[in-house]
């Protein structure tokens, strides 16, 4: 079959560049981000109450060491805007924290919890709220849970 | 055939997708015109893989009927959702002669913001836009409305499936007052239990979680209403859904003897690393501030077990959920925390599944290593023995059914749907079947 042609006849009704799939119209707090922090986290959040002062979280995430970004930063910001690491459907798998990454633009943010890739999503955290709080599935081959555990190797 | 305008081509409600795939059969009617001809088309879709039409047409005063074998493609590209019917063996039911038919291909190509719009035809294999037509016509048909005069535009009146479809349009529901078990010999008192422990709080899948929850308890209410046996349903899910609630509710299954237990769990699901049980652990967590362990991870098997315990006659157990490595072995941990009716299905082969099968099915959406994937609609796993249920209980099967065929079909619509999910991976379910049927 030749999808190019439903492809041709989608764009036609697609003229303008569609927003992000996740980010919606704030891919700019990513793409222009004048901090980038990346840590590596627990597997599960802990409730506010029960947060040990001593320790730092994310979105409720104890921190468990924070990563160096060196000169990565500009490569992880375009995998993580890559619009063809998120699928639509999702997977019935326990999602596991690992990571937390944070891009802060002035007073917005967007901070990603990613899961290990053994169940590969992304919870979305964010100054905006209609992103904030969502959940989304990486694809199986996605390119940010490598570009991670490349930057945590350093 | 006449070229479109590109900026009119077609885009179809995204319902259109439900109703094509939960049902034992739909059935509809499609029209269009090419060369000046009229084609009139009657729909017969059981699923992605199995639909045929009936095409009458008439040229130079003759009027030919020809049956096109029909599979369906859908997918999604760029926000756009498509789906393609793509016909194929096309065979003369009425002369051939020296006639040739080119199988049609559908296209419906929709968004959220698009408008129902009538899908497009081209009998060109290659899809070129400028053979596409748009159809004048296209509604779904109430079985109850089918009349000879329709049918007999499209079959011969001794052929099955006119036959088929006279006794579907004959049908009139029975009212429970009305509705009598005649299964007296073995079947009488029989009751359906149906377990539902559902993930509806999970943030996740929780929705895709809540729609399987609706279709499961839907169904299996109106099969229990259709055979006449009473139904009693126990429900896990929002905050009660943890470890000791569902031991609990097992626990309080009084099952008799000629019962029916139906387990049904939708929700996160994995394996420890050194598993070697096939089965899935059912991920008993409505809130992802609960750590992952033992006293939340509840076994399958240890659900089978417990439902066989019961003693009722027939056991289906149903699992949709991933059987993927969480990455971890398993912890020793000191803590311990605590719609549609079935007007389209013949109560005869309902009666045959249910109240003449004897055993268990313990059926579970993917193999070890997999994932089970899902959308708003619900798990593939679930909308596949939905599916496959209803067709094999449908008028226009003839077969005798069996919770083999069941299966059998569950497991090949299952993969079928992941493998034309795009980023999809393979899913593959297993299962244990040990059920007789008189």
């Amino acid at each position: 079959m030749k999808w190019f042609i439903l492809l041709f006849i989608m764009s036609m009704f697609n003229p303008e560049e569609s927003s992000h799939p996740v980010f919606l119209k704030h891919g700019h707090i990513i793409e222009k981000a004048t901090e980038i922090k990346l840590s590596e986290v627990s597997a599960t959040p802990v409730s506010s109450a029960d947060q040990d002062p001593q320790k730092v979280y994310v979105q409720d995430y104890e921190v468990i060491r924070e990563i160096v970004l060196e000169k990565d930063q500009k490569a992880l910001q375009k995998t993580v805007l890559d619009k063809h690491n998120y699928i639509d459907q999702k997977k019935s798998c326990p999602l596991q924290a690992k990571y937390a990454l944070k891009f802060t633009q002035g007073e917005q943010f967007i901070t990603l919890i990613v899961s290990e890739d053994t169940c590969a999503k992304v919870i979305v955290f964010s100054s905006e709220a209609d992103i904030n709080h969502q959940y989304h599935d990486l694809k199986e081959d996605n390119t940010l849970n490598s570009a991670l555990k490349e930057s945590a190797k350093k | 055939m006449k070229k479109i305008a590109l900026a009119q081509i077609l885009f179809w409600l995204i319902c259109l997708v439900a109703p094509l795939s939960l049902t034992a059969q739909s059935l509809y009617e499609i029209s269009f015109v090419a060369s000046e001809v009229t084609y009139t088309g009657f729909l017969v879709y059981f699923n992605e893989e199995d639909a045929y039409m009936r095409v009458g047409y008439e040229i130079d005063g003759n009027y030919n009927v020809v049956e096109v074998k029909y599979t369906s493609v859908t997918g999604q590209e760029d926000d756009y959702n498509y789906q393609v019917m793509i016909g194929r063996d096309p065979v003369f039911i009425t002369e051939q002669g020296d006639q040739a038919y080119n199988p049609d291909h559908f296209v419906w190509v929709w968004n959220d913001e698009t408008e129902n719009e009538l899908p497009f035809v081209t009998d060109d294999p290659a899809f070129d836009e400028n053979s596409m037509i748009q159809c004048s016509s296209f509604t779904e048909i109430d079985p109850k409305s089918l009349n000879d005069e329709f049918l007999q535009q499209f079959f011969f009146t001794d052929e099955p499936q006119y036959l088929a479809l006279k006794k579907m349009a004959a049908y009139k529901p029975s009212t429970p007052a009305t509705q009598t078990n005649t299964n007296t010999s073995t079947n009488t008192a029989a009751k359906m239990h149906l377990v539902l422990f559902i993930n509806s709080e999970i943030g996740d899948i929780g929705q895709s979680c809540s729609a399987d929850q609706r279709t499961v308890e839907i169904e299996f209410r109106e099969i229990s209403k259709a055979v006449g046996i009473p139904f009693e349903k126990y429900v896990v899910n929002g905050e009660n859904f943890t470890k000791a609630k569902a031991q609990q509710t097992l626990n309080q299954i009084n099952a008799g003897v000629n019962d029916i237990v139906v387990f049904y769990y939708s929700g996160h699901g994995f394996r420890w690393s050194d598993q070697s049980d096939k089965f899935p652990q059912l991920d008993m967590r409505y809130s992802e501030y609960t750590p992952l362990g033992n006293e939340t991870a509840l076994p399958l098997t240890e659900v089978s077990k417990s439902i066989e315990s019961r003693g009722a006659r027939l056991n289906i157990l149903l699992s949709d959920c991933c059987n993927s490595d969480v990455g971890r072995n398993q912890m020793t941990s000191t803590t311990f925390m605590a719609g549609r009716s079935f007007q389209g299905a013949e109560i005869e082969k309902l009666k045959a599944l249910f109240l003449n099968s004897k055993g268990s099915l313990v059926f579970s959406g993917s193999s070890p290593s997999e994932y089970s994937w899902c959308n708003q609609n619900g798990g593939f796993f679930t909308l596949s023995f939905i599916q496959a249920l209803k067709e094999e209980i449908g008028y226009l099967r003839s077969n005798v059914p069996s919770w083999n065929n069941i299966v059998e079909h569950t497991v090949r619509s299952t993969q079928s749907k992941a493998k034309s999910c795009q980023g999809c991976q393979p899913q593959n379910p297993i299962y244990n079947l040990r059920i007789t049927q008189k």
